[in-house]
């Protein structure tokens, strides 16, 4: 949302909407954005480091 | 190569990957060749000259001249263990620093900025991080065991040839922190493909293969991808009035 001033005394809040249809890049980076954030969550790392101690994963330890 | 004077207390422990070996009240570090290849690199200083994390190494070695023993990276090794374990393949078993990248830029310890830039452009971002991680935990590793009773590392060859040049070992890690810094800043360097259309279980496969550092970075990236393309969007929706008008009000005096 913006607000602009009209140049009439008036401000205008205008909004933009990005359909799927007409900006799928938009959309896909925004599902990868949501599904990373699920992913690198502070849960989802302890999680991480629970198997790499396990042994279930072999990485680089991030320190 | 330097060849070591024949009178100095010098043991050569075969264990098929070389090794470090610090000379009690010599004031020499040497830093040994594989023993069977014929290949050795040495360094030998005097105390002025040596960097300070292996002046310290030096030092603690004089020490405990008496009480010697040997270290692995990964796990402790005893000493009669190496003196008794066969040379080749089971050195493996031994956990020892495996580096994505070869060293030797690292022997090049004056390289220009342009130098690095060119040798690390080869190498993807994840490749980077790991080698950045290893490297400093190469480096981790030599200070906390600075407070043991070192006399002796066992180390790979490429982590041997690494500590043969601390200065550029040093360089090298500041500079790959540097470089990492400046492609955090940047879009779409990752090794995740963040483009329409791709598919999205490979999308997660590859994010699930990630280490934790690179994680942050892969977050980063697409958390900024996002952001830069919702705001090329939004503005050109506004430049070109594709935009929606909810609510007027009287603007405010001043």
């Amino acid at each position: 949302m913006r607000v602009v001033n009209c140049g009439d005394g008036l401000t205008e809040e205008r909004t933009v909407t990005l359909g799927e249809a007409q900006y799928p890049l938009f959309h896909a980076l925004l599902r990868k954005k949501l599904w990373v954030g699920k992913h690198s969550s502070a849960a989802w790392k302890a999680d991480w480091l629970q198997l790499r101690k396990a042994g279930w994963l072999e990485l680089s330890d991030p320190e | 190569m330097k060849i070591l004077p024949a009178a100095l207390p010098l043991a050569l422990v075969p264990t098929g990957f070389g090794l470090v070996c610090l000379l009690p009240g010599s004031g020499t570090l040497a830093v040994l060749g594989e023993p069977t290849s014929g290949a050795a690199i040495g360094l030998e200083s005097t105390p002025r000259e040596l960097p300070a994390p292996l002046l310290q190494i030096r030092a603690i070695g004089s020490r405990s001249a008496l009480q010697a023993k040997s270290i692995g990276v990964g796990e402790p090794v005893r000493l009669g263990q190496l003196l008794s374990a066969p040379a080749g393949p089971s050195s493996q078993a031994q956990g020892l620093i495996e580096l994505v990248l070869p060293v030797d830029p690292l022997l090049k310890s004056k390289a220009s900025p342009e130098q690095f830039r060119v040798w690390y452009d080869c190498y993807s971002t994840p490749d980077l991080v790991r080698n950045h991680v290893r490297l400093r935990g190469l480096t981790q590793f030599l200070k906390f065991h600075l407070a043991e009773d070192l006399d002796q590392l066992v180390l790979e060859p490429e982590a041997r040839r690494m500590l043969a040049d601390p200065e550029a070992l040093l360089a090298e890690i500041k500079w790959l922190a540097g470089h990492l810094a400046e492609l955090r800043k940047a879009p779409f360097v990752g090794a995740l493909p963040v483009v329409v259309g791709d598919d999205a279980a490979d999308f997660e496969r590859q994010f699930r293969s990630l280490g934790l550092e690179q994680v942050e970075i892969a977050r980063a990236e697409i958390e900024h991808a996002f952001r830069s393309e919702k705001e090329r969007l939004v503005e050109a929706c506004f430049q070109a009035g594709l935009y929606t008008s909810e609510f007027r009000t009287r603007a405010s005096v001043g």
